[in-house]
């Protein structure tokens, strides 16, 4: 079964909650406020529509950067992608197992060892105990993290973290891997020792994603793009075609 | 900024679409279930590692738990049998096992409230099983409860308690306990997601209930109000584990009352899975 993505005119309009609407007080009384028995300003939810008629087909081979300003929806994109979030509209379709690098959160434990770290994340990532174990080396060379894999995560830098992260998010090869911001951290060095683990599993007919501002990154990663503007796709295609699109509307010099 | 162009960007046709993926199925609960059960290494994992990581920096570890329990449950069957006027050697294996079967229960309802709301790290960058999270809290207790019941072994043996084959009943015990923590785990998880009032709320029941319910004294001390105490569903569930430790068998009632509220719970927490599942996500 090869991997892709299908997303056909998906809409995503999702509630804001802040504290107040969060409590049972503020819910009772919008009730009462709505039979007109107390007369309140309204404390309905304010919904945010961030995505607007998305549709996408992504196929094997495919190293899509998803772009556009703040809150345009990227990562909205991406947790629709991955499931996390529901559309209000249109229809998904992925085939394949989809692995998301959408922060460093992903169940890793400060107090934890990199190496228990590295089962924990694995697990809430949707991978067996055991095929995180036979990935302990693997982790090791790749991450050059040595003897730190013994220590608590709390001991490690920023930088060492989003590796190790982005270690365990790749090493089992996904089929379809979403990423977000995330690897920005990494240096030089590990930049480059990415973009070949990339390299190497996009090769093996492969999808990745990824949202990111950081132009450098995506130049290594991406042949396609698709540009966001308010929660609206804006350009599809050749990654440099909407790259120069992109720079042009945010009066970027390339 | 330019105008955004109009979508000229992409024509898919040349793309042959997808198969249909599966659609939202009645019952989606049960499913999720049945996924969950299938990938027992995830939670069976997860819930060790919780333990693990809870005694981390300790120097005593586990030992903590099993002193704490040995303390207060002679100072909680002391002052019992003072009070109650009954023999301290009578009172105390009850109380004992009582103390620690009260404890698995309590632990597991508040911490139901908090058992999305612990991991929205997770649950808001990768798409989990839900389910797997309210495995782990159940048997993460479980682990918990074993390690006390070292105490209460010891103090059953210490007084010559008649240990029988009835001891073998903890374990279909323990088996309806685990229905009725997914169903709550579920129905309590997403209410306190949604109103985050109802963890204190929990609390506040919960340290109620600890006297409402025959944990440090007996149903019959009531006299003829006896049968009060059976109207605490809790009262069931607290007699299907304990009463097995003692050497009694349960009675057929407590099994009947606590399936059929594992059955009225998970009926209730399939409805709201299947309406809030999606929604979760926005309310952490």
């Amino acid at each position: 079964m090869t991997a892709g993505i299908d997303l056909d005119n998906i809409t995503l309009e999702y509630p804001v909650y802040n504290y107040s609407s969060l409590s049972i007080k503020s819910a009772l009384i919008s009730k009462l406020a709505s039979t007109g028995v107390i007369n309140r300003t309204s404390t309905s939810t304010v919904h945010v529509k961030s995505l607007d008629n998305v549709s996408l087909r992504v196929r094997p081979n495919d190293r899509v950067a998803i772009i556009g300003g703040n809150g345009a929806g990227k990562t909205s994109l991406l947790k629709v992608i991955s499931g996390i979030y529901d559309p209000s509209q249109g229809q998904r379709r992925v085939q394949g197992h989809v692995t998301t690098l959408l922060g460093t959160g992903f169940g890793l434990d400060d107090e934890a060892t990199g190496y228990q770290n590295i089962i924990l994340g694995g697990i809430a990532l949707g991978y067996s105990r055991k095929d995180m174990i036979e990935s302990f080396d693997e982790i090791a060379s790749f991450t050059q993290l040595g003897d730190f894999l013994n220590m608590p995560l709390r001991t490690y830098s920023a930088g060492m973290r989003a590796q190790l992260a982005f270690a365990i998010a790749t090493c089992r090869n996904p089929e379809i891997l979403l990423i977000d911001e995330g690897i920005g951290a990494g240096d030089a060095q590990f930049m480059k020792r990415a973009n070949e683990r990339i390299e190497k599993f996009v090769g093996a007919s492969s999808i990745l994603i990824m949202a990111s501002h950081a132009e450098e990154l995506l130049d290594q990663f991406c042949n396609k793009c698709l540009y966001l503007q308010a929660g609206r796709p804006i350009f599809y295609g050749d990654y440099h075609e909407g790259m120069e699109m992109y720079r042009r509307d945010y009066n970027l010099a390339s | 900024m330019s105008e955004p162009q109009k979508a000229a960007y992409y024509d898919f046709s040349a793309i042959p679409p997808l198969p249909v993926s599966e659609k939202t199925k009645p019952w989606m609960l049960f499913h999720d279930i049945a996924d969950a059960l299938k990938n027992y290494d995830t939670w069976l994992y997860m819930a060790w590692s919780d333990i693990k990581l809870r005694y981390q920096r300790t120097v005593l570890g586990p030992f903590w738990m099993v002193l704490v329990s040995f303390i207060s449950i002679i100072c909680i069957a002391g002052l019992g049998s003072l009070l109650f006027k009954v023999r301290f050697s009578d009172f105390f294996p009850y109380v004992a096992s009582g103390m620690v079967i009260w404890q698995f229960i309590s632990l597991l309802i508040t911490e139901s409230g908090m058992v999305f709301l612990q991991h929205l790290g997770i649950i808001k960058n990768v798409n989990v099983s839900l389910v797997s999270f309210c495995m782990r809290l159940f048997v993460k207790n479980v682990i918990i409860l074993a390690h006390s019941l070292v105490v209460v072994s010891l103090i059953l043996i210490a007084y010559h308690v008649h240990v029988s084959w009835s001891l073998l009943l903890v374990v279909p015990g323990l088996l309806v306990a685990s229905f009725t923590s997914v169903a709550l785990s579920i129905i309590f998880g997403f209410m306190c997601a949604r109103f985050r009032d109802l963890l204190l709320l929990l609390q506040a029941i919960i340290g109620i209930l600890a006297f409402m319910t025959p944990v440090m004294w007996q149903p019959d001390m009531l006299g003829s109000k006896a049968y009060l105490a059976y109207f605490n569903p809790l009262t069931h569930y607290i007699d299907i584990l304990r009463m097995p430790l003692l050497g009694q068998t349960p009675p057929m009632m407590s099994y009947a009352v606590t399936l059929s509220m594992s059955g009225l719970l998970l009926i209730i927490a399939a409805w709201v899975y299947q309406i809030y599942r999606k929604r979760l996500v926005y309310w952490l």
